[in-house]
């Protein structure tokens, strides 16, 4: 009976042969710490007496949610974070560096083939590169600094192929919400979101990032892609370590099997107050939106930042809009200043944040919605409240139909403007 | 190593806003105050009514959503002694382990409210009246980080898994 990518991951961490279903000790490749969950993982650390014995160069502290520090709690959180750093030799990339899975890709901290986990939902967006990556709790994060390891449940697989070429207008976050949606609510919940098929050799590295980030919004327990020569070539550019590309077995055994022909997807957006509640954006176009946002964890690398400046350059953002744009990285950020793609938006009204979460959820304490509001978002999530007012209403798009929004203020078909 | 209780039976998609909903737990709530309040919404009376021991068993998606940890630690206290379930929320599954609560995914549709039932963790099997009910087992690794309350106090114990 042949293997499933999770099942070879965990199997070759753990060394035995994990089948779905099976708890196994397994060694990590890579610990990320962010400030939401580093402080609380750094106080259990200490509580415990535990020493620290995992290589420091597994692990980083990236201050990405809380930036910049809003308040005295948060700026000593951070501070706890910096000396403990200093203490075990991790490094602590500071506000500004960027959102913690975009900064640990460009690092090249994980690669093909490497088992990952760390204090944040979107850990399995390492899964574009062929990796594992599962969120954890600060116990966890405390437990993998003393051990280097950390126990896990082998996931059931769903197995998902893209095939055909995607349309002029439609990006993978139309892919994404479309899948979202033929999973159904938590439809992969404690299971690994497996995705192969040809129209991932068209997608860049930026598109599958967005692809597998979002496997956790359906309920899994990871997302994992199948690695190519692009895949490869990435990883390598960005000094990743290899562990060993993995492929499925052709006779593995998977809960379901789904396949999305993505030729026939035309731009959608998911309405609240689910990200799987995706539909066509003609159902929803004309909707009058008070705020847009382009950046996230899920669509704020370069391409994204790229494709929406070619949607508003030369245009003003409609009155009554607050345009928000928050590169994901540094390195990003200063591409896009090169590239003009920053430069545009400026001119167009937009505003430009720092490299960080930005206003994706409210306890970042920025860019929060008032009672009756409602925001397109380039983001992963939509339930009422997560932008502060359970009043308001989050719709996600590509960066393009976010883009195209701003420029109209209201929901907008984004292939006018390409 | 067996556990042995009487079944508390619950239905599908058990989130943790049911079995500790957020409003009972306004900052500051103390442990005694959310074992009281546990499962208030769908069962009344079962944190009067648990034994130690009991078992808590329930279709799928027990434990859905959230991250809080609270959510497994209040059973723990009360005295479940574990959670049966066809399927778990993966955070849920998680803090409960961590916090040395057994939590087992298996089939549970052949098992009653009010069953006796005794569970086998390191064997994989579970009976309750004529039911046999067979799950991946515990290794021995991982159940002797539950007898040992959990994460935290097994690895002080022992230093590594």
């Amino acid at each position: 009976m042949g293997r499933t990518m999770a099942e070879k991951i965990l199997s070759a961490h753990s060394g035995c042969e994990a089948r779905a279903g099976d708890l196994v000790i397994a060694e990590l490749d890579y610990v990320m710490a962010g400030d939401a969950k580093g402080p609380k993982a750094v106080d259990i650390f200490r509580e415990a007496g535990f020493a620290f014995r995992m290589d420091p160069k597994k692990t980083d502290f990236i201050i990405d949610h809380f930036v910049p520090a809003q308040d005295v709690l948060w700026a000593n959180h951070h501070k706890k974070l910096r000396i403990f750093g200093e203490e075990f030799g991790v490094e602590v990339f500071e506000p500004g560096a960027g959102v913690c899975h975009t900064v640990v890709t460009e690092e090249g901290r994980v690669g093909p083939g490497a088992l990952a986990v760390g204090g944040d939902s979107h850990v399995c967006t390492y899964g574009a590169l062929g990796a594992m990556g599962v969120a954890v709790e600060s116990v966890e994060i405390a437990s993998a600094y003393a051990t280097g390891k950390l126990w896990f449940k082998t996931p059931e697989s769903i197995r998902v192929e893209f095939t055909g070429a995607l349309a002029h207008g439609v990006f993978s976050k139309d892919m994404e919400l479309v899948l979202a949606r033929e999973m159904g609510e938590n439809g992969a919940n404690y299971m690994a979101v497996e995705y192969g098929g040809d129209a991932l050799a068209d997608l860049s590295m930026d598109a599958r990032f967005t692809v597998a980030n979002m496997s956790v919004d359906m309920g899994a327990k990871t997302g994992i892609m199948e690695v190519d020569e692009v895949a490869l070539e990435w990883a390598r550019a960005h000094g990743a370590r290899i562990v060993a590309p993995v492929v499925p077995d052709a006779d593995a055994v998977y809960a379901r099997r789904i396949h999305l022909d993505v030729a026939e997807l035309t731009p959608v957006v998911a309405a609240p107050p689910a990200t799987g509640n995706a539909h066509p954006v003609e159902e929803y176009a004309g909707l009058p939106v008070q705020q847009a946002f382009v950046g996230t964890c899920t669509n704020g690398r370069l391409e994204d930042i790229e494709i929406a400046a070619r949607v508003v350059r030369g245009k003003k953002i409609a009155p009554g809009v607050r345009f928000y744009v928050a590169p994901t990285s540094k390195k990003i950020y200063e591409a896009a200043a090169a590239s003009g793609a920053i430069g545009a938006r400026a001119e167009a009204g937009a505003a430009v944040l720092t490299a960080a979460c930005g206003p994706c959820a409210s306890m970042t304490g920025n860019g929060c919605l008032a009672d009756g509001e409602r925001a397109i978002s380039s983001a992963n999530r939509n339930f009422p409240g997560r932008l502060g007012s359970k009043e308001a209403e989050i719709y996600l798009g590509s960066p393009a139909t976010v883009a195209a929004s701003a420029v109209t203020g209201r929901i907008t078909d984004p292939r006018e403007f390409l | 190593m067996a556990m042995r209780g009487r079944v508390h039976r619950f239905g599908d998609d058990i989130s943790t806003d049911v079995h500790l909903s957020v409003k009972y737990r306004p900052p500051g709530t103390t442990l005694e105050e959310l074992k009281r309040d546990a499962f208030k919404e769908i069962d009344p009376g079962f944190s009067a009514n648990v034994q130690p021991g009991d078992v808590v068993v329930a279709g799928e998606n027990f434990g859905l959503v959230s991250s809080r940890q609270d959510a497994a630690v209040v059973l723990r206290e009360l005295g479940v002694s574990c959670v049966l379930a066809r399927s778990f929320g993966h955070m849920f599954y998680r803090n409960a382990i961590n916090s040395g609560l057994p939590v087992i995914a298996c089939d549970t549709d052949a098992i009653n409210a009010g069953d006796e039932i005794e569970v086998d963790p390191v064997a994989g099997e579970a009976r309750a009246g004529d039911e046999t009910i067979t799950f991946a087992p515990f290794p021995d690794g991982l159940w002797a980080m539950i007898e040992a309350g959990g994460l935290i106090p097994y690895l002080q114990e022992k230093g590594d898994f």
